[in-house]
Order: C-alpha cells, then sequence, then structure tokens
C-alpha cells in the first residue's frame, strides 16, 4: 500500500514552472510509522523517469527508519529519497549511520555515502575508508567489533557483512586483514578470501568467540 | 492585469459619472424638498451585475460576475457574492471567488472578504493549484494575491495547509504559504 508522505515545516513554495516544492524551516518528513527525515531544506521534485524524488538538505539531515530488522538512525548533509524505489542516497562528510537489531545489538558507521534500499533493508556504504563498530548486547565482557574498508554492505536481514577494498575486522586482539571479506554478525564468524581465480582460491576463516 | 485594472477603472468612472447626475438630480429635488444626500448610503446599487471584458476580437479577458454591487461616493465600491473570471493572453487562466468584494477608491486593490476559493490554471497537462483561505487581497497591477488567514492549496495529490499566504497570478504560477505548514503527497 502506498502511504502518503507527511511533512511539516515553517514556509513551503510551489514554483509551478519547475513543478517543485520547497519547504524550508525545521522540516519533517514522515511516511506511515517506518521513515522521518528531520532537516533545513527539503524539495519534491520529480527525476528524469518522472518518479518523485525527495531530495534533503541540512546541518544535518536527520533520518529514523524502523522496519522488520530493528532500527536505524543516522546523520548526513544530503539525504535522496528515491520513493518509488524506496531508496535512501546519503552523502556526508561524513556521515552517520547507527542501527539496532530486534535483539539490542548495535551496529554504527561512518562513511562518504550510502545506497540504503529500504525494501530490502540492506545498506551500502563506501569511504575512504568506512568505519563500522558492532556491539553485541550479550557480550559484556568483550570490546566491540570494528572494522573498516572502502565499501561496505550490510544486509540487515541475515546480519552479515561484505567489506570490501583493504578490509580489516579487529576484535580482543583477532585481526583479519584481506581486500574482501564476509563476516556474519549472528554468528560472528568471518570469512576472508583473497580476489583470485577458483583453482588459485584461498579462503581464512576465523571463529571468534561470541 | 493592466486590462483589468483599465476595466475596473472604465466601472468607476461609469459609476462616478452615474453618481453625479444621481447628485446633480438629487440637488435639485433636494432644494424643493430640502433632502440632504448622506455619503454613507450607495448612490449606485446594482442587482446581477455581469462585466465583460474582450479584446478587439471579441476574446474575454475577464469577466465580473456578482449578486450586487454598491457604490459610494468618495469612498470605495462594495461587491457580494463576486466571481472573477480572468482569461488573460499573456498569464495562465485564473478564477477566484468570495462571498464579499471591495474596490478601493483607486481601483488598484481587490479586497475580497470572508470565504475565498482561487484557481489557477497550470497549463501543459498540469493540475491546476486551489487556493482556499480567508479575506485575501488582489493587487491586480502587479498580479499578486495574498493572505494572512489560515489557507489550503490543492495541486493534484499534493495537499498543502500553513497560515498566510502569497500567490503570483501570471508566470511563472508561485504559490508560498508563509508559516506552520503541513503537507500530504501521495507520490508516486
Amino acid at each position: 500500500m502506498r502511504l502518503p508522505v507527511n511533512i511539516t515545516a515553517d514556509s513551503v513554495e510551489h514554483v509551478d514552472a519547475s513543478a517543485t516544492l520547497l519547504y524550508s524551516g525545521n522540516v519533517e518528513v514522515t511516511q506511515g510509522k517506518e521513515i522521518t527525515l528531520r532537516c533545513d531544506q527539503l524539495q519534491l521534485s520529480r527525476d528524469e523517469q518522472n518518479d518523485s524524488l525527495i531530495t534533503a538538505t541540512g546541518a544535518p539531515v536527520i533520518f529514523e527508519q524502523s522496519g522488520r530488522n530493528g532500527s536505524s538512525r543516522g546523520e548526513a548533509s544530503v539525504v535522496t529519497y528515491l520513493v518509488k524505489q524506496r531508496l535512501l542516497r546519503l552523502e556526508g562528510s561524513p556521515l552517520q549511520f547507527h542501527h539496532q537489531d530486534q535483539q539490542g545489538n548495535q551496529t554504527s558507521g561512518d562513511a562518504l555515502t550510502a545506497n540504503y534500499d529500504l525494501h530490502n533493508e540492506r545498506i551500502e556504504m563506501s569511504g575512504s575508508p568506512i568505519h563500522i563498530k558492532h556491539t553485541k548486547k550479550s557480550d559484556h565482557n568483550k570490546s566491540p567489533l570494528t572494522g573498516e574498508a572502502g565499501l561496505i554492505e550490510y544486509d540487515l536481514g541475515s546480519e552479515r557483512l561484505v567489506m570490501t577494498g583493504n578490509a580489516i575486522i579487529e576484535q580482543d586482539g583477532s585481526k583479519v586483514v584481506n581486500d574482501r571479506i564476509i563476516f556474519d554478525l549472528k554468528q560472528m564468524n568471518a570469512v576472508a578470501g583473497k580476489k583470485a581465480s577458483a583453482s588459485t582460491r584461498v579462503q581464512t576463516t576465523i571463529r571468534l568467540d561470541k | 492585469m493592466n486590462v483589468l485594472a483599465g476595466l475596473l477603472l472604465l466601472v468607476a468612472v461609469m459609476l462616478a459619472t452615474s453618481s453625479y447626475v444621481n447628485h446633480l438630480d438629487r440637488k435639485t429635488h433636494a432644494s424643493v424638498s430640502q433632502h440632504t444626500y448622506h455619503q454613507d448610503f450607495p448612490d449606485i446599487q446594482v442587482r446581477n451585475l455581469q462585466l465583460v471584458h474582450a479584446d478587439a476580437n471579441g476574446r474575454h479577458l475577464y469577466q465580473i460576475v456578482a449578486e450586487e454591487l454598491r457604490h459610494y461616493i468618495k469612498k470605495s465600491t462594495e461587491l457580494d457574492n463576486i466571481i472573477l473570471r480572468a482569461t488573460p493572453a499573456d498569464a495562465p487562466n485564473w478564477y477566484t471567488q468570495a462571498a464579499h468584494g471591495w474596490i478601493d477608491q483607486q481601483n488598484k486593490l481587490l479586497m475580497l472578504y470572508g470565504p475565498v476559493f482561487l484557481k489557477q490554471e497550470a497549463g501543459n497537462d498540469a493540475a491546476p493549484i486551489e487556493t482556499i483561505t480567508r479575506d485575501m487581497m488582489i493587487d491586480y497591477q502587479n498580479s499578486l494575491a495574498y493572505s494572512m488567514a489560515p489557507a489550503t492549496v490543492l495541486n493534484g495529490s499534493h495537499l498543502l495547509s500553513g497560515t498566510g499566504v502569497d500567490i503570483q497570478l501570471k508566470k511563472p504560477v508561485h504559490v508560498k504559504l508563509l508559516s506552520n505548514v503541513s503537507g500530504s503527497h501521495l507520490l508516486e
């Protein structure tokens, strides 16, 4: 079901020439209970495919999202929401991202750009590098898992991180370094492998204690 | 807009001339009956007013319909249940309807009292912009309409509301809600 996008602000302008709505001052956007955006300015327009486009700018733009797999919160300088595709594009220097799953485990990161697919609950972050931190609610005695990479894909449903480009994962002295690391946050299981052909593929699996 | 100003000026001149003739008549009558004319009463009163202004080719530019018009000497003109339909050649068509209208003595401003409905055609198959507010001033020389009252704007799947509204009637059509705004949008 298509939910209406509701917006409150100090003022709004409708410019017919560009069929654009421009909201200014204390802008808050909600779509059902799923998405909330807070920003200084918001433009509602259409892209080349004539699909609705929401562009929020501010210092910062704050977004909150709650879905099947927990809730997310973040800060960025520009957030573009492609309504039909249900995709949030975040830009910042850096942008902050924070996710808490249904069990209370927390994952946070900073990146330069991020694409957040709200339908599939998957976020793809890029930066130079991206820093990420994961804290298990049940692990009181352990330090948080930390990592960095040039590109991180985080599937909130499977709780799996795919890290590429000088990827590093570290926790309590254990360290995995590789071009590509797939890390299962449920199992705390890292699969690291060099980018190579199948015949020369070398993989290392390091099990970090839960 | 200048044409509308001219039209309203024409109405004013017509009313003033009529008023003057009426006044002379009353003076003559007064000399007999000692009646004194009171400025608080209209010198001209017209029911079911319909005014159309067309260009040289017969194309309608403006149409004013009012249930009643009252003109006061050295004062303004009042209109009840006014409809103003503008079809200018160089700007999008617009239409406004209000319970009461008031034209100032200089014929520069049209004040619409009570509930006001204003519809602007957007053109190019775009949805029209409809504004519902109260107590709206139309500055027709500058193609502006504004109100400080709460206003609701409907444009296709966009519904906006706020307090205070500024509207540009010429191209590009521009509507601004000034404070405490909220919008509901069904987006695709």
